[in-house]
Parts: C-alpha cells; structure tokens; sequence
C-alpha cells in the first residue's frame, strides 16, 4: 500500500459564500440552493454510470467527484503522471488524502483503510484506452 | 473449501461466483475479462443485490471522452475463501471478472472438442 500524502486545505464553503451563492440563484430565478442539491444527489444516485464526453455538462461545485479532480488536476496531475502512469490513485476528498496502486480495487481500499467514512474517487493517472471504455459502456465482450 | 474454481467456456470463459453484496448473497455468472483491469464489473440490473454507495470510478480516456461509474464493496467466495473485493456498474448485461482479481491466480484453458473448461488456482 502506497499512501503518498495529504495535499491542500479543505476549503469549506463559508457562510458568507454560500449566502452569495443564494443571492445569485435568487436574482437569475434558479432553483433554491438545497433544492438544486437534493436534485443533484438524486441525479447522482440514479446514475450508476454515466458517460461524459467532451462539452459534457461539468459537475457541480463541491460535488465529491469534483473536488477529487480539481484536486487531482491542480496539485497532483503531473507528480502523479511521471511516476505512477498507468497506475490509479484514489482520492478522499473530505480529507484530500490519497493512495496510489496498480489496479483500482487496491487503490480504493489502501484509502478506504485510512478513510473508513466519506466518498472515495478512483480515477486513472495517465490516459486509458478504448478496451475499458467499451466494457463500461457494456459495448463488449459477449 | 476447494483451491480451485472451476468454470465453462461456450465462446467465453465463465465462472460462478458466490457474492456476498449489502442487500443479499447471490451466486452470480462472471465472464472471465482479461481486457479489464478491475475485479469485478456488474450490470445495472443487479443494483437491488449490490446497493449503491458515494463512491466513484473516474476515468480518462486517449480520445478524450471520460466516463464514471459508480463503486461498490462486496465479498467473493474465493479459492482461500472470502475475499473483499470492489465491482463498478457497467451499462452491459454480463457482469464481468477482471484482471485484478486474477492477481496471483494460474489459470487455464482447455478448448478442445470433449472438454471445455477454465480452471483459477491461486498461487502459492
């Protein structure tokens, strides 16, 4: 188990953030704050598994999948890609810790032993090729 | 217990499974997928069985496409016995036994016209 750091500080959003938040919603008509969240939580749990292609629609902020890959992106993206290509690291958002491994199941439980509570993100370090693509999509084999 | 499993092949090897997932225990047809990297994919259709959880596969692809699928914790009946493994949903309808759950596995394939049959042995 490879459990390569902690990164950032959270960066909860503050009362005055969110109260921002809620004005603008409020002036362009949108949706409640709670009422847009309950929504996406719902969208989250109904889909089991999505697909996003480029000009996808992006997540929501603080969304946990969000966090991870702002994360990922700003601070770990490029350590994670010279040592670890082809790898998978996981992601705590709530604590931003991570492991690195070679196959995903390792990695999320190498984290998952560290963080037993709060959503855990596995993403790939490098670029994966078409034949995962396919079976996520249920395109082959069978 | 045995130290083997044992499994068919039609146009695909297959193995069955004993799964332990939150909602149940099942015994679950797994095509056996040396092109997929995981432990174990499962169709949607077994969401009852398997439950859903906050967690997440992200993933990146060369074309520039990026795809998420949504992580689960269950335990297989394996060789040596229980084995806590993670399954992602797919959009397909076979579920699918991957290359990490073949870590450390000898397997072999007999096709010929009489026999046909997969065979998964942990190594020592």
């Amino acid at each position: 188990m490879k459990i390569i750091g902690v990164s950032l500080s959270n960066a909860p959003v503050s009362d005055n953030q969110a109260k921002k938040y809620s004005a603008a919603i409020s002036r362009t008509g949108a949706a409640p704050l709670f009422v847009q969240i309950a929504t996406r939580a719902k969208k989250r749990y109904a889909r089991l598994s999505v697909r996003n292609t480029p000009g996808r629609q992006s997540l929501p902020p603080g969304d946990p999948t969000q966090q991870a890959l702002e994360l990922y992106n700003a601070q770990l993206r490029s350590s994670m890609e010279a040592e670890h290509l082809g790898q998978y690291i996981a992601i705590h958002p709530d604590t931003q810790t991570y492991a690195v491994e070679q196959r995903p199941g390792k990695a999320f439980r190498a984290l998952r032993a560290q963080q037993p509570v709060g959503p855990i993100i596995v993403h790939n370090i490098g670029l994966a090729n078409s034949g995962l693509k396919a079976r996520m999509r249920g395109e082959q084999p069978g | 217990m045995s130290d083997r499993i044992y499994g068919e092949i039609d146009t695909y090897p297959w193995v069955t499974l004993r799964v332990e997932a939150s909602n149940g225990t099942q015994e679950i047809r797994f095509l056996v997928d040396t092109g997929f990297d995981g432990e174990l994919a499962i169709p949607r259709a077994l969401t009852p069985l398997f439950g859903t959880s906050h967690d997440f596969l992200e993933v990146d692809f060369a074309d520039g496409d990026r795809e998420q699928s949504m992580i689960v914790q269950c335990r297989v009946k394996w060789t040596e016995g229980d084995r806590e493994v993670t399954a992602m949903y797919i959009d397909g309808s076979n579920p699918l036994l991957g290359m990490e759950l073949l870590e450390d596995c000898l397997v072999t394939l007999e096709i010929g016209s009489n026999q046909r049959e997969i065979t998964i042995e942990v190594l020592q």
